[in-house]
C-alpha cells in the first residue's frame, strides 16, 4: 500500500516540477513587465510624440540662456561683427585657437604649459582629422582619400589643402567649413564636437606647413631622415609645430 | 476485495519513478539548451534592415573608422547608430543612382529617419555604458563579435547576465590599451601576417611591427571575438587594472548594472 502513496506523490512532484519549469521557461520567454519600460531611450521609437521619435529636437525659438553663444570667435570663427545699415559687417576670420578650447577637460592634464597644451590640441586634431576627414581629404590633406579614389571626385573632388588660397586662409575659415559645410561638402557640426572642430582646424594648418616645407625649415638631422620612407606624417608634423611657435 | 491495481501498474509505477528524475532533468537541460540557442539569443542572426548596409565594405574595404558613424561611442553611455546625414556626407555624391540607397535618399528628402532594427540589447532594467568600457581598452569585438567582417550585421554574443559577470569578475582577462581599440581595425585592413613569437624579436622590431601587425590576441578578436589570455598577458591586464584604478571587488555588485 505504501507503494501506491509514493507513486502518487512522485507523480505530483514531477508534475509540480514540470509546471514550475514550464512557468520559468515561460517567464524567461515573454517578459513584458520590466524588460520593456515605457521610458524614452536614445534614438528609440516613441508612440507619445507626434513624429514618432524619442529624441527631441529643441523647440523652435528657444534661447539657451545658460549657454548663450555670444562669443563669435569661439562659436563662429569670426570676430568684430558690427551691424551697419541692419546688416552684419566688418567680420574678420580668427587665426588662433580660442582660449575656450584649451579649457576643455580633455586637455586639463597639461594645464599651465602653453607649449604642451598646444601639442595636446594638435594631437587630438590629428586623431580626429584621421577619423572624420581623411576618408575624403587623405591623411596628408591632399584630397586623395579612399572615398575620393572610389569615385567621389567625379563630381566635385575634395579640396587639396595645399593651395595658395587655402594656405592664406585663417583657421577660422576651416572651422567654419567643418561647422557649416562648403559647396559639395555637407556640414559636420552634428558629427564633430565644437572643441574637436577647432583642434582639426589647427591641425590643417600643420598639414599645410608639412606639405609646403622648405629645406631651410628643417634641422640638419631631419634633412638626413628625409630620404627614408619611414612615417612621413610624424616627422613632418614636428616641423609644422616648430614653425607655429 | 478485488485488486484495485493490476500487476501491470507496477511497470507504470517504475516508469514514473524514473520519470521523476528524468523529466525535470530533461526539461532543465532542454530548457537551458533552448535558452542558449540562437532561437532565443538571436546570436549569429541578422535582421531585416531598411538598407543593406555592410560593415565589411565600409569599415574595412573603405577603411572608415567606427567613430565616423558611431561618433558617440567613446563619450556617452549610448553608442549611436548613424543618422542619414552621416550616410549623406558620402552618398550625396557617391553611388547616387544605386537602388539599394533609395531608402537613404528618401529619408533625406522627407526628414523621416531610417528605422534600423537594433540587434544588441539589454533589458530596460539593466544599465550599460559604452564610454566606460571602450575607455578601458575593450575592443568592440569582445562584445559584438567580428563586426568588421560582416556583410549584414548580426548579434555576436548572447548578452546573458552571466556573460557580463564573467568579465566583471575577471576583467584582467580582457582589458587592454585605450589606443588599441580602434587601431586594430586599421591593422586588420593592412592584412599583414600575425606576429606569433613576440619574445624572439628585438625591441626595435617590436616597435616597428606594433603599428602594422596584429598580435595573436587581436587576430583572434578580429576573427571571432574570443581569446584565452596566457599568464603573462593576464599579468599585464592586472597592471592595466591598477593603472585604470578599477575597483574589481565592486564590479559584480548588483547595483552596478541594476540601479
Ligand atoms: C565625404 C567627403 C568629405 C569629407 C569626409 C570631408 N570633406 Fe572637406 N571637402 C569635400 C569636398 C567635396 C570639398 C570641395 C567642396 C566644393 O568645392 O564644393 C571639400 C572642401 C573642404 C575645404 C576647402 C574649403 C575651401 O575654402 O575651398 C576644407 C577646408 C575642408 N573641406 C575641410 C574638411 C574637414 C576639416 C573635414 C573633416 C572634419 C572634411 N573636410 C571632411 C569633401 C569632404
Ligand atoms: C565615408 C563615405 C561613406 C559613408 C559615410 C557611407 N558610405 Fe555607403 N558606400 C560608400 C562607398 C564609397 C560605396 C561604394 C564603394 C565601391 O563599391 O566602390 C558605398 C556603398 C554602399 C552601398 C552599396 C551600394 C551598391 O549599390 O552596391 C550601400 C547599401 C551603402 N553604401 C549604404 C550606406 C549607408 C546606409 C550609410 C550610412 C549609415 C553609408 N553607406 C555611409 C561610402 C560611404
Ligand atoms: C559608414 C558608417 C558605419 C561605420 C564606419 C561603422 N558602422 Fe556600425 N553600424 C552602422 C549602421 C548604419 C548600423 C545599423 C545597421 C546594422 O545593424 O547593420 C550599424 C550597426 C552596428 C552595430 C550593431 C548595433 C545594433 O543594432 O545592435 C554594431 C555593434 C556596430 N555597428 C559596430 C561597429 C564597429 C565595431 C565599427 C568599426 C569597425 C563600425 N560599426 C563602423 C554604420 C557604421
Ligand atoms: C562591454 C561590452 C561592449 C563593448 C566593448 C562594446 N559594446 Fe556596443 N553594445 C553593448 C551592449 C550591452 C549593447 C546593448 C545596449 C542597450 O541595449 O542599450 C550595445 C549596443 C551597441 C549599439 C546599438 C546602440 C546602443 O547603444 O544600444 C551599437 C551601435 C554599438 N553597441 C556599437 C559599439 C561599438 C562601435 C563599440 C566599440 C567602440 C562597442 N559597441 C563596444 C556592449 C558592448
Ligand atoms: C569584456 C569585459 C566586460 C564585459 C563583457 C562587460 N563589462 Fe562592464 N565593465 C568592465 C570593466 C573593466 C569595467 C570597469 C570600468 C571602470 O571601473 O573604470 C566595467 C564597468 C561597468 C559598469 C560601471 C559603469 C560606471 O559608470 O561605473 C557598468 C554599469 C557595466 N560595466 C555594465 C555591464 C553590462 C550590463 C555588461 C553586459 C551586457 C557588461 N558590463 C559587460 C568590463 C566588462
Ligand atoms: C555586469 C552587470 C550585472 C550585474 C553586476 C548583475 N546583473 Fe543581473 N542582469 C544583468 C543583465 C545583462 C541581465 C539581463 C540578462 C538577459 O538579458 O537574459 C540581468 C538580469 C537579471 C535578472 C532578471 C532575470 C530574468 O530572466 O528575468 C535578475 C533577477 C538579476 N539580473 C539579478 C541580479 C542580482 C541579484 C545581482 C547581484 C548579485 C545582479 N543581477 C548583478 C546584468 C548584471
Amino acid at each position: 500500500m505504501n507503494y501506491k502513496h509514493t507513486s502518487i506523490a512522485a507523480h505530483r512532484t514531477s508534475l509540480g516540477l514540470a509546471a514550475v519549469t514550464l512557468t520559468m521557461l515561460g517567464a524567461a520567454g515573454c517578459h513584458t513587465d520590466m524588460w520593456v519600460q515605457p521610458k524614452p531611450k536614445p534614438q528609440a521609437e516613441s508612440d507619445f510624440f507626434v513624429d514618432g521619435q524619442s529624441n527631441r529636437p529643441p523647440i523652435p525659438h528657444v534661447v539657451d540662456r545658460a549657454h548663450l553663444r555670444t562669443d563669435d570667435a569661439y562659436w563662429k570663427g569670426i570676430r568684430g561683427v558690427n551691424v551697419v545699415d541692419g546688416k552684419p559687417a566688418g567680420a574678420v576670420l580668427v587665426d588662433e585657437i580660442p582660449s575656450q578650447v584649451y579649457d576643455a577637460p580633455e586637455y586639463k592634464s597639461a594645464a599651465g604649459d602653453k607649449k604642451e597644451l598646444l601639442a595636446k590640441v594638435l594631437d587630438r586634431g590629428h586623431e580626429r582629422f584621421n577619423i572624420f576627414c581623411s576618408p575624403c581629404h587623405g591623411e596628408l590633406g591632399d584630397g586623395n582619400g579612399m572615398i575620393a579614389k572610389r569615385g567621389f571626385s567625379v563630381k566635385v573632388p575634395p579640396r587639396n589643402y595645399n593651395t595658395e588660397r587655402l594656405r592664406a586662409m585663417p583657421i577660422g575659415h576651416f572651422f567654419d567649413v567643418i561647422t557649416n559645410g562648403y559647396g559639395a561638402m555637407t556640414p559636420r557640426a552634428f558629427q564633430v564636437d565644437q572643441n574637436d572642430r577647432w583642434a582639426i582646424a589647427a591641425y590643417i594648418r600643420v598639414l599645410q606647413y608639412s606639405q609646403h616645407a622648405e629645406e631651410s625649415d628643417l634641422k640638419s638631422d631631419e634633412i638626413s631622415k628625409i630620404d627614408q620612407p619611414a612615417a612621413p606624417a610624424e616627422s613632418s608634423k614636428k616641423t609644422g609645430e616648430g614653425e607655429r611657435k | 476485495m478485488a485488486q484495485i491495481f493490476h500487476p501491470s501498474t507496477n511497470v507504470l509505477a517504475n516508469v514514473s519513478l524514473v520519470a521523476v528524475v528524468v523529466l525535470p532533468l530533461g526539461l532543465l537541460v532542454g530548457g537551458s539548451a533552448i535558452s542558449r540557442s540562437p532561437w532565443n539569443t538571436h546570436v549569429g542572426l541578422a535582421k531585416d534592415q531598411p538598407a543593406p548596409f555592410s560593415h565589411q565594405h565600409h569599415a574595412v574595404e573603405l577603411g572608415i573608422d567606427c567613430r565616423y558613424c558611431h561618433n558617440s561611442v567613446e563619450k556617452s553611455p549610448y553608442s549611436n547608430v548613424p543618422s542619414t546625414a552621416t550616410c549623406y556626407t558620402c552618398h550625396s555624391q557617391i553611388w547616387t543612382n544605386s537602388p539599394l540607397l533609395e531608402p537613404v535618399r528618401n529619408s533625406v528628402a522627407t526628414g523621416q529617419p531610417l528605422r534600423w532594427n537594433q540587434l544588441h540589447t539589454v533589458p530596460d532594467f539593466v544599465y550599460f555604458n559604452h564610454a566606460v568600457h571602450v575607455n578601458r581598452g575593450l575592443n568592440c569585438n569582445v562584445c559584438h563579435g567580428p563586426i568588421q567582417k560582416e556583410m549584414m550585421t548580426y548579434k555576436g554574443k548572447p548578452f546573458f547576465m552571466a556573460w557580463c559577470l564573467n568579465c566583471h569578475r575577471n576583467p584582467e582577462e580582457y582589458v587592454g590599451k585605450r589606443e588599441d581599440v580602434f587601431s586594430v581595425y586599421k591593422k586588420y585592413q593592412m592584412d599583414q601576417p600575425v606576429v606569433e613569437d613576440e619574445a624572439k624579436l628585438s625591441d626595435e622590431e617590436k616597435k616597428k611591427l606594433a603599428d602594422t601587425h596584429l598580435t595573436p590576441e587581436q587576430a583572434a578578436l578580429m576573427d571571432s571575438g574570443d581569446y584565452k589570455r596566457s599568464n603573462d598577458e593576464v599579468e599585464k591586464g592586472k597592471e592595466l587594472l591598477s593603472k585604470y584604478k578599477v575597483k574589481k571587488q565592486q564590479l559584480s555588485d548588483c547595483s552596478v548594472c541594476h540601479r
